[in-house]
């Protein structure tokens, strides 16, 4: 037994030389010699399951059946601008989440009258399928939009990003789902640890899914792509209000914030040809952020809305993504922004008539 | 590069394991030449710098033990050696470890009025320090050989034990180096190994990383916390430190035997401990061996040579005497306690954890001599009883152990008494939770014992174990891989080992 071999503070112990007894331990046969053959089938057999598993998650994540198996209900949403056909928007908008969240077609649609579509997809996903994967797919399949209408938040205002810029499951998973193709591919192998993460992300996808199908750790899932359809494309994002200011993950001190004008001037020149107007503007942040003025600054002359506040309560993640109160507000404002240039054209218009 | 990341488990390991097998075909000193490079390797991916001191080490130590295997015959020039041998181990981890928090201190206390910097703690340091300096003296006591310095080198660098342990000793590591045709994969030990490896990765990563968050945010900032908040706070970081630490040992031992070196345990369920005396049996095995025969025993022998030499007992009689208790028990557990706090690390928080236990073994003893075996308190003093009140103590040092500093312990201890409120419920998870942990600390067989590598412990009796005992068929193979797949998938690159720190 254990007990009694080495004691701290008995008199004993000064002469029991547990250690020092010279027996070569490495000597002591294991109560129970396991034959030989079964412990080579073991040991190879553990390797195998842990290839295999690896490259199962992998094949698993490009599956349409992963997208609603994945414990993480928001992915369903993404890759609306593929579902869209002859949808053939008059006012389409495009940009990060927080234009996915923020701006409601349905209000743009009442106020202007243009036939609206938000075709957004997250920052997370851009920054590996690229800014013009979304867009582009949807441009083959419909009409060109009069207004493309874009919105990013301040900290991370880049409307034209290169694909394989970071490392984000959510892009991963974007790219494995909506962009197969061989480059990828090959682009994907020079990317070794952004693969092992995101397999190892697809696994405790799958591992949470599972523990969420055990009694008591049920929950109620919403069918998130529906949930955009009908909104017109915009996702009503499930968190309750904001009540004190919060930062997410994803933001970037304004310091070290750089607005780069040539990136911005980039989507204007890519999109902004055939009769399409691009209209690039900046989302609101909130009235407690004490660095906004340093956004407001920084970003001067880069986008063609004016630099707005709002009150933290019509945020609801952080200073990125907005309830449906203050997603009203931000596209009530841009819907009277697309008004005021369409005025604009049809008195430049009349003018050219006169 | 810490165990449970995936460059360790899915680069490192797999390579070093081949290249063990191919250079074992060379013979024994190509594979001892290949797991000592493959270890140093392993130290550099933390810290190349510092390989350099690693690599110093090792040679200093050496020639030490030249030195003192060649001057057998002259005892005075031999104890020089000795001694020069053991200041210079200290003196290097006194620098690193203790010279730069102890100037600080002092700044902090207005003795001196400059910032003195700090600089890192080259990982192990402690371990490898401890290892080199215990062979030095069992050289000059002649309980030891003198070795190649291949040997000891892989002796002193051999990655499963050089980061944070166990305490390996030369006795046990040696032999086995020196065996001729085990130098080649075996996949008896290999199965055994992998197996081992799984659930220290599985207690380390799905349990330990899982709670670290919960302890963490609290002793972050512990000010105003309600009793419920920290009550909790404290006993999520019992329950890390123990599969964390629990974790890393059975990771540590597994790899060894990977490469069929058997290393000692280092852990046996030190929860189910019904006494404190019993705790340091089980708890860091390796650093309490350690530290009875190279700090206790010393100081047991002095001070037993010292009453003899003025005509007084030395024997369990004499014990039994205030005198004799204080002079021979209390006093050396004491003073060796203080030791292990300060071996933890240069804060007062890990001096006052030592002095603590070594109150609580003073104690501990002091009833085993004093109250009588058939009296009425011994027989309240049952099992489930002394557990309890063994996990209060222990949990008690923890609050020092973990706090970031002396005074945030008294805000930790203040909390804990509702010095801010009781607070709320917790949630029913997490009651849950806790249950669970301690149930599972409490009542499940340990590693070794599941592995048929230890007896059983004496409590609970698992009259299941022997049907639950591991053997390489299909449903251990298909629980073990299915355990570490999961445990895979929550690895992460950034998380380390509790025990890294010192």
């Amino acid at each position: 037994m254990l007990r009694g071999t080495y004691q701290i503070g008995s008199v004993e112990a000064a002469t029991v030389a547990y250690p020092m007894d010279g027996r070569d331990r490495s000597q002591e046969a294991p109560p129970r010699l396991p034959e030989r053959r079964h412990c080579i089938y073991y040991v190879v057999g553990f390797c195998a399951v842990q290839v295999c598993v690896l490259a199962l998650v992998f094949v698993l994540a490009a599956t349409p059946w992963f997208l609603t198996h994945d414990a993480y209900p928001g992915m369903y949403q993404s890759g609306y601008s593929l579902r869209l056909e002859h949808a053939d928007c008059d006012v389409l908008i495009y940009g990060d989440s927080s234009s996915l969240t923020g701006l409601h077609p349905q209000v743009i649609e009442k106020i202007t009258g243009f036939k609206t579509c938000n075709i957004s997809e997250g920052t997370t996903i851009q920054d590996i399928v690229g800014s013009n994967f979304p867009l582009d797919s949807y441009l083959k399949h419909n009409r060109r939009p009069k207004y493309l209408l874009t919105m990013y938040t301040p900290s991370m205002f880049r409307p034209s990003i290169p694909a394989f810029t970071d490392y984000y499951p959510e892009g991963m998973l974007y790219l494995l789902q909506y962009d197969r193709n061989r480059a990828n591919y090959r682009t994907l192998w020079h990317h070794k640890q952004w693969l092992l993460n995101f397999d190892f992300w697809v696994g405790r996808q799958l591992v949470q899914e599972l523990v969420g199908q055990l009694p008591g750790f049920r929950k109620h899932v919403v069918d998130a792509r529906k949930q955009r359809a009908e909104h017109g494309g915009v996702w009503p994002y499930p968190l309750p209000a904001e009540d004190h200011c919060v930062r997410t993950a994803y933001h970037i001190n304004p310091a070290d914030v750089q607005y780069d004008a040539a990136n911005v001037d980039e989507m204007r020149r890519t999109y902004g040809v055939d009769g399409t107007t691009v209209i690039i503007n900046m989302a609101p942040v909130p009235d407690c952020d004490v660095t906004k003025d340093v956004y407001r600054t920084k970003s001067e002359g880069l986008h063609d809305n004016r630099f707005e506040v709002m009150p933290i309560s019509e945020f609801n993640e952080g200073d990125v993504h907005f309830t449906p109160e203050g997603g009203t507000h931000i596209s009530v404002e841009a819907a009277h922004q697309i008004l005021a240039l369409e005025q604009k054209k049809h008195n430049a218009s009349a003018g050219a008539s006169k | 590069m810490s165990f449970s990341t995936p460059e360790f488990y899915l680069l490192f390991l797999p390579l070093t394991l081949i290249g063990f097998q191919i250079a074992g075909y060379a013979g024994r000193r190509c594979a001892i030449c290949f797991l000592v490079a493959a270890s140093v390797w392993f130290y550099a991916h933390w810290n190349t710098h510092y390989v350099l001191l690693l690599i110093a080490s090792i040679l200093v130590n050496h020639m030490f033990s030249i030195l003192i295997a060649e001057s057998s015959k002259r005892p005075k020039l031999q104890t020089f050696w000795l001694t020069a041998g053991i200041l210079t181990n200290l003196g290097a981890l006194c620098y690193y470890k203790y010279l730069f928090p102890l100037l600080n201190f002092f700044t902090e206390t207005g003795v001196t009025h400059r910032h003195w910097g700090s600089v890192v703690l080259p990982l192990g340091i402690s371990f490898f320090t401890f290892t080199q300096i215990s062979y030095l003296i069992d050289l000059k006591q002649g309980v030891a050989q003198r070795e190649t310095v291949l040997n000891y080198a892989l002796f002193v660098t051999y990655f499963p034990h050089l980061i944070a342990g166990p305490i390996i000793h030369h006795k046990e590591m040696m032999p086995q180096f020196r065996r001729e045709g085990r130098f080649k994969l075996n996949f008896d030990d290999l199965a055994l190994g992998v197996t081992w490896f799984a659930m220290g990765m599985c207690k380390k990563v799905m349990v330990a990383d899982r709670i670290a968050p919960f302890a963490d945010s609290f002793f972050s900032n512990p000010h105003g916390m309600d009793a419920a908040t920290a009550w909790r706070g404290v006993l999520m970081y019992s329950m890390q430190l123990y599969f964390d630490f629990s974790g890393y040992s059975d990771m540590a031992v597994g790899l060894a035997r990977m490469f069929s070196i058997r290393f000692p345990l280092n852990f046996n369920s030190p929860y189910k401990a019904d006494n404190i005396i019993d705790f340091w049996q089980r708890w860091h095995m390796t650093l309490t061996r350690y530290i009875l025969d190279y700090v206790y025993a010393p100081i047991q022998f002095r001070i037993s040579r010292s009453r003899l030499d003025k005509g007084k007992k030395v024997s369990k009689k004499a014990q039994a005497t205030f005198e004799g208790f204080t002079q021979m028990v209390a006093f050396p557990t004491t003073i060796t306690m203080l030791l292990v706090g300060v071996w933890h690390g240069a804060g007062i928080q890990f001096l006052v954890f030592g002095l603590l236990h070594g109150v609580y073994l003073a104690v501990n003893h002091a009833w085993r001599i004093f109250v009588p075996p058939q009296s009425r308190l011994r027989k309240l003093m049952t099992v489930p009883v002394g557990v309890v009140i063994t996990y209060s103590a222990v949990l008690l040092a923890q609050v020092f152990f973990r706090a970031n500093s002396f005074h945030d312990v008294f805000t930790v201890l203040g909390d804990m008494g509702g010095h801010h409120g009781l607070g709320h419920s917790w949630p029913v998870s997490h009651y849950l939770l806790l249950a669970g942990l301690f149930a599972f600390c409490w009542t499940m067989p340990n590693t070794q014992e599941v592995l048929g590598q230890r007896e059983e412990n004496e409590l609970p009796n698992w009259k299941l174990l022997p049907s639950l005992r591991w053997s390489p068929n299909l449903g251990w193979w298909a629980a073990t891989a299915c355990t570490f797949a999961v445990s895979m998938f929550y690895s992460t690159a950034s998380s380390t080992f509790l025990y890294f720190q010192f």
